[in-house]
């Protein structure tokens, strides 16, 4: 029950040794996540979904905890955004063990870069409460962003949302609502 | 505007900074050639010359020069700049507290050696366009030095990890083809140099 998290340099410096390959594969749905250190005060990580683009900010410190707090930080994000709880519960319990590496998809780097760049002018410019960081990353879940198709709304949510009607249509096992 | 004086072009950046809209396209040119020169001027010490990566833009019997500007900070605050090809050559004065002066940035918050990469002409002018970029990345870009295998970016490991960050955000909204050959080629070569790390 593992999932990876690509760090950039700075995050990996703060929070771990990345493994050599090869990677054990995410038993997760969404796959592997990117992570990075924001030198706000305080110190930010921001983490986004390979898969969906999904964004999820957390305080870093302490930085040795923050991959064990993810999962939860992840959930609460997921359940703002309306997303099926079984869906949650079934990822957040396939999340017991992180393996850090090093990144591997400029795409998901680039997209990290928007949203660090979205959410620092949002809280310069005054709507967003910088210490809100899961009510930022619902907001970014919401904006648009340039890889992501038409057929999923171009933004992480609509993403996301389609890959949970996916998993729940293929998954018929899973308990009803 | 500019006049040449013995064949130096001097002139008063202000005088190009903030055309009006119907001036001519030749002074929007020059305009934006300065600003080049004063950026890549303003990034080093003043006192210290340097070949910077901004092309020549003269055309020496109607081909297009192939020169780098080479510029020197002056005590005096004035700016002196030549071609290292053709020999054309200006001075530039009221370039302080512009937009294109870069002397207030600074990198301080990156960590890391110093590390440096080879680009092409062509790859470094996309990584030029590139709009979002954070002040050690700036610097990495406005310090970049023309050298005859192309041009030489130096900064910080952390600098140059902000900077492929920034180069794969344009890619991903870029549609022209060829421009996203060269932003990953970029990236390519600045995560080469990381990787050896």
């Amino acid at each position: 029950m593992v999932f990876t998290v690509r760090g950039t340099k700075k995050f990996l410096d703060r929070v771990g040794r990345p493994v050599a390959d090869p990677l054990p594969s995410s038993s997760t749905v969404l796959g592997d996540w990117y992570g990075n250190v924001l030198f706000w005060r305080p110190q930010v990580a921001v983490f986004v979904n390979a898969s969906t683009f999904m964004p999820v900010l957390m305080p870093l410190a302490p930085s040795t905890s923050v991959l064990a707090r993810f999962p939860a930080a992840m959930a609460e994000v997921f359940a703002k955004l309306g997303i099926d709880p079984r869906f949650v519960a079934s990822e957040t319990s396939a999340m017991q063990s992180a393996v850090l590496a090093k990144t591997a998809s400029r795409q998901v780097l680039g997209v990290m870069n928007e949203f660090v760049f979205m959410a620092e002018h949002t809280i310069d410019t005054g709507p967003s409460d910088p210490d809100d960081l899961i009510g930022l990353s619902v907001w970014l879940a919401e904006t648009i962003v340039g890889p992501i198709s038409k057929d999923d709304g171009y933004t992480p949510l609509g993403a996301l949302e389609q890959l949970v009607a996916a998993t729940l249509d293929a998954d018929a096992g899973w308990p009803r609502e | 505007m500019g006049s040449y004086v013995c064949g130096v072009l001097v002139c008063d950046l202000r005088h190009f900074l903030d055309l009006a809209d119907d001036a001519p396209g030749p002074a929007r040119r020059v305009g934006v050639q300065l600003a080049a020169i004063v950026r890549s001027a303003s990034a080093h010490r003043v006192g210290s010359g340097v070949t910077t990566a901004a092309r020549c833009t003269k055309r020496p019997n109607r081909r297009p020069c192939d020169g780098y500007v080479m510029v020197f900070g002056r005590t005096n605050g004035e700016i002196a700049w030549s071609c290292n090809v053709c020999g054309d050559e200006g001075v530039i004065t009221g370039w302080q507290g512009s937009w294109a002066d870069v002397s207030g940035l600074d990198d301080g918050y990156v960590d890391g050696d110093e590390v440096t990469a080879v680009v092409s002409r062509e790859v470094f002018d996309a990584v030029c366009g590139v709009l979002l970029l954070d002040a050690a990345c700036e610097l990495v870009v406005v310090r970049a030095q023309g050298t005859s295998e192309g041009v030489l970016l130096a900064g910080r490991v952390g600098a140059f990890e902000e900077l492929v960050g920034y180069v794969a955000a344009e890619s991903n909204v870029e549609s022209d083809r060829r421009r996203v050959r060269r932003l990953d080629e970029a990236c390519t070569v600045l995560e080469a140099v990381l990787g050896q790390r």
